[in-house]
């Protein structure tokens, strides 16, 4: 790499210039990783409450039937509320997916000009590449940080609402579901980019300054 | 003086449905270093083929090319992106700036890949808007410019490595009469101050601006 300085500096400005262009990408992305990380902590505090549950029927006296229907009730609930969460979060994720991937190379298309006079001054064709990676990356991992903090506080005003079971109890925040919705969003994202760059960079320049791609 | 550009039986050709066709067929031409050189043909002759060869665009099937007394006929792309980079500035009829990007930044994105410092940019990029009679403009985007002066930022950006040499491939083919004429006294100007054009155009009237005319024809 010829300029490591002007290697960010590039980068950033993309993403500053193409704003316009990264946000509907950005929403989806967002929009994903929130529905994913409250239905993530949903169904992982329902397990928990059914587990606990199912601990204080195992030692209850067998005259106690009312309070062991009652702790079954609850249990029930909370494995509905868990079904539900998991169908939300296969949904979030298929849909996601699909429109990320989607949104990544119509965005990639519009700028097929873009790269092409890159080529055409001499910038080195994995330099582009990279700069194009480093660009999504950066705006995924941005949009995916603001969607994990809003699907973290939508949960608690869900719960709140009486919309669904309270768990409030349960709820925790997990160290690794953020890294585990990063890499699920980064990797729509990153591998449309990768391929359709690859692509780019085995092209005719003019083909590209010309938009025949 | 010797030759900044030197081909030897160039030869190319495309593969289309209907076969092969032969865009150029053992090409022999030179460019002298400081030569204002003009590239004369009609549609389809091979001119901008050749054009594109000459600036590392392309590679050709066969023969010599030499660049600056070296033999640059199998060039790697790397290599040929870095002759791009450093060695010569191109100039297209469309002007191929990126939209996005001020005339200030259009013209300072060979300088910052080349890794030279913010200040040192900075003077170079105004010195040379200013060369070029744009010095007004820097802020504005290219959608914000008439097409002379898109057309005369893109020469500032294809000047600003201070390459030996300029390709232009129908620099003014966009233009009305009144821009062409300024930006040929500016390309006038650039080639008296040393600098070799090699200029592709099917506009005869044009001619009177250069040293040398070349002539293609298609068979």
């Amino acid at each position: 790499m010829n300029n490591r300085r002007f290697f960010f500096k590039n980068s950033l400005s993309g993403i500053r210039r193409l704003r316009g262009r990264y946000l509907p990408l950005g929403i989806i992305v967002a929009l994903t990783i929130a529905v994913e990380t409250a239905a993530l902590a949903l169904t992982a505090a329902c397990t928990a409450l059914a587990d606990e549950k199912y601990g204080l029927i195992k030692d209850m006296p067998p005259e106690k039937i009312e309070a062991e229907m009652k702790l079954y009730r609850q249990i029930s609930e909370a494995n509905a509320v868990k079904q539900v969460g998991m169908y939300i979060n296969a949904g979030a994720i298929i849909i996601g997916v699909i429109s990320v991937i989607f949104i990544s190379l119509l965005m990639q298309r519009s700028r097929i000009y873009e790269v092409g006079v890159y080529y055409s001054i001499g910038f080195r064709r994995k330099f582009i590449t990279r700069t194009l990676l480093f660009e999504t990356f950066v705006f995924t991992a941005a949009a995916s940080l603001t969607g994990v903090i809003l699907g973290s506080a939508a949960l608690p005003l869900l719960i709140k609402s009486g919309a669904i079971i309270d768990v409030s109890e349960y709820l925790y925040v997990s160290k690794t579901t953020p890294l585990l919705v990063l890499g699920a969003a980064l990797l729509p994202v990153l591998i449309p980019t990768l391929t359709f760059s690859r692509r780019l960079s085995k092209t005719d320049p003019n083909r590209l300054l010309s938009g025949e791609v | 003086m010797s030759d900044i550009v030197r081909t030897e039986g160039l030869t190319k050709s495309f593969k289309t449905k209907y076969g092969r066709v032969d865009a150029l067929r053992g090409i022999d031409m030179n460019v002298a270093e400081g030569e204002f050189v003009m590239l004369l043909g009609k549609s389809g002759c091979g001119k901008s083929t050749l054009l594109n060869i000459i600036g590392f665009m392309d590679s050709p099937d066969g023969g010599k090319y030499y660049f600056d007394g070296e033999d640059v006929s199998s060039l790697s792309n790397d290599g040929k992106a870095d002759y791009r980079a450093n060695r010569l500035g191109f100039v297209f009829q469309q002007f191929n700036l990126i939209f996005t990007m001020t005339a200030f930044e259009n013209v300072e994105l060979p300088l910052g890949y080349a890794g030279i410092e913010k200040s040192a940019r900075r003077a170079r990029v105004e010195q040379m808007l200013r060369k070029v009679g744009i010095g007004d403009r820097a802020d504005h985007l290219p959608a914000e410019m008439s097409g002379g002066e898109q057309q005369r930022c893109a020469i500032a950006r294809a000047l600003i490595m201070e390459p030996k040499l300029i390709l232009a491939d129908e620099p003014t083919g966009n233009l009305d009469e009144d821009s062409t004429e300024k930006i040929m006294q500016l390309l006038k100007e650039i080639n008296a101050g040393g600098t070799a054009i090699l200029m592709v155009t099917h506009d005869t009237d044009l001619t009177v601006y250069s040293d040398r005319i070349i002539k293609m024809k298609a068979d």
